[in-house]
């Protein structure tokens, strides 16, 4: 599912279709929750690396024992959701290269985009999103799961929303 | 007391601690899939077992609960893992026919909790002792206490925790 990308990384500037990700328009909790999925991104593509530990730790850091835990575990859930659906390879960065990690590739984007969309009640352009990473099979799955994880995250603030 | 009093001179020459683990507390009974299943994850990654241990986990104590009781025993056993020269021993989580019996470093690490939660120190010490080879060190300590305490407001047996009863207060 996942692939990481092992380009030189020195100097990264961002390829077609990837943007830089203080461009994102990411909140705070938007970005802690990049950084934990490229964890459990790693954990699938290099098992040995065991980055989900570091996933959580951060999850618990940011969000709280009790609903760190719970945050990081609806995001796999999700992930897990768009492994189910999306067939072919998911491009994301590592979430342990400092210089990497500041490009945000076209599947990761896509990912947070409906996440972002989901919390802020747009869940057309939520379905959009998905639909094309999920290369047109059913969303149904990833809509229910990030619904979840968006039921348990901090609320976005509405101005903050950047519509790319 | 605690449910469970770990002897390291109990253990046969395989290794085998024979505890019937019927005999264990609710508490101690529910952590040991959860012990096993992360053991499994750390030590042979391929088998992500963590998802299991945290699905056990949440099965058990509910989702909130479980999933920090889950957090709290990946620290711990992380914890001593990382001042072991030589890994745990563990009976596999999927084999049926282990499930009754527990390996002596399952037993001592369910002793020490159990003692902690029942503030028995001496017993606490001599498991950390065992598990660490002999070293006492404070992360092991740390992260045990962590979860002992997670663990001990569970007075009524392992299961989710009920909701609180909403009444009219006039």
């Amino acid at each position: 599912m996942s692939k990481t990308n092992l380009n030189r990384c020195e100097n990264r500037e961002p390829q077609v279709r990837e943007i830089n990700r203080s461009a994102a328009g990411f909140d705070a909790a938007e970005d802690t929750l990049l950084t934990i999925a490229r964890c459990f991104f790693q954990s699938y593509a290099i098992p040995d690396s065991q980055s989900w530990m570091p996933g959580y730790d951060i999850a618990e850091a940011a969000f709280g024992d009790e609903t760190g835990s719970m945050i990081a575990t609806r995001m796999f859930t999700a992930l897990r959701a768009v492994r189910y659906s999306r067939r072919s390879m998911f491009c994301f960065n590592s979430p342990t290269c400092a210089c990497c990690a500041q490009v945000v590739t076209e599947h990761e984007r896509r990912l947070m985009q409906a996440l972002q969309s989901i919390r802020c009640n747009y869940t057309g352009r939520a379905q959009t999103e998905l639909m094309m990473l999920c290369e047109g099979n059913s969303v149904v799955q990833v809509i229910d799961a990030m619904i979840r994880l968006s039921n348990v995250l901090p609320s976005r603030v509405e101005q903050a929303y950047v519509d790319a | 007391m605690p449910d469970i009093i770990f002897n390291p001179y109990s253990t046969n020459p395989y290794g085998q601690f024979h505890c019937d683990t019927a005999s264990l507390c609710p508490v101690s009974k529910a952590l040991l899939p959860v012990i096993r299943h992360f053991l499994n994850a750390l030590l042979k990654p391929k088998t992500m077992g963590w998802r299991f241990a945290q699905t056990s986990a949440v099965g058990t104590w509910g989702e909130g609960r479980g999933l920090a009781i889950a957090y709290c025993t990946q620290q711990f056993l992380s914890a001593v893992l990382m001042c072991r020269p030589v890994p745990l021993s563990f009976n596999d989580p999927l084999n049926l026919g282990l499930r009754e019996e527990m390996k002596g470093d399952e037993a001592a690490m369910l002793s020490l909790l159990s003692a902690m939660r029942a503030d028995e120190t001496a017993q606490a010490r001599a498991c950390v002792l065992y598990l660490t080879q002999g070293q006492m060190r404070a992360p092991v300590v740390q992260s045990a206490l962590i979860l002992a305490k997670r663990l001990e407001f569970d007075t009524s047996g392992a299961g989710p925790r009920k909701k609180p009863v909403l009444r009219v207060v006039e």
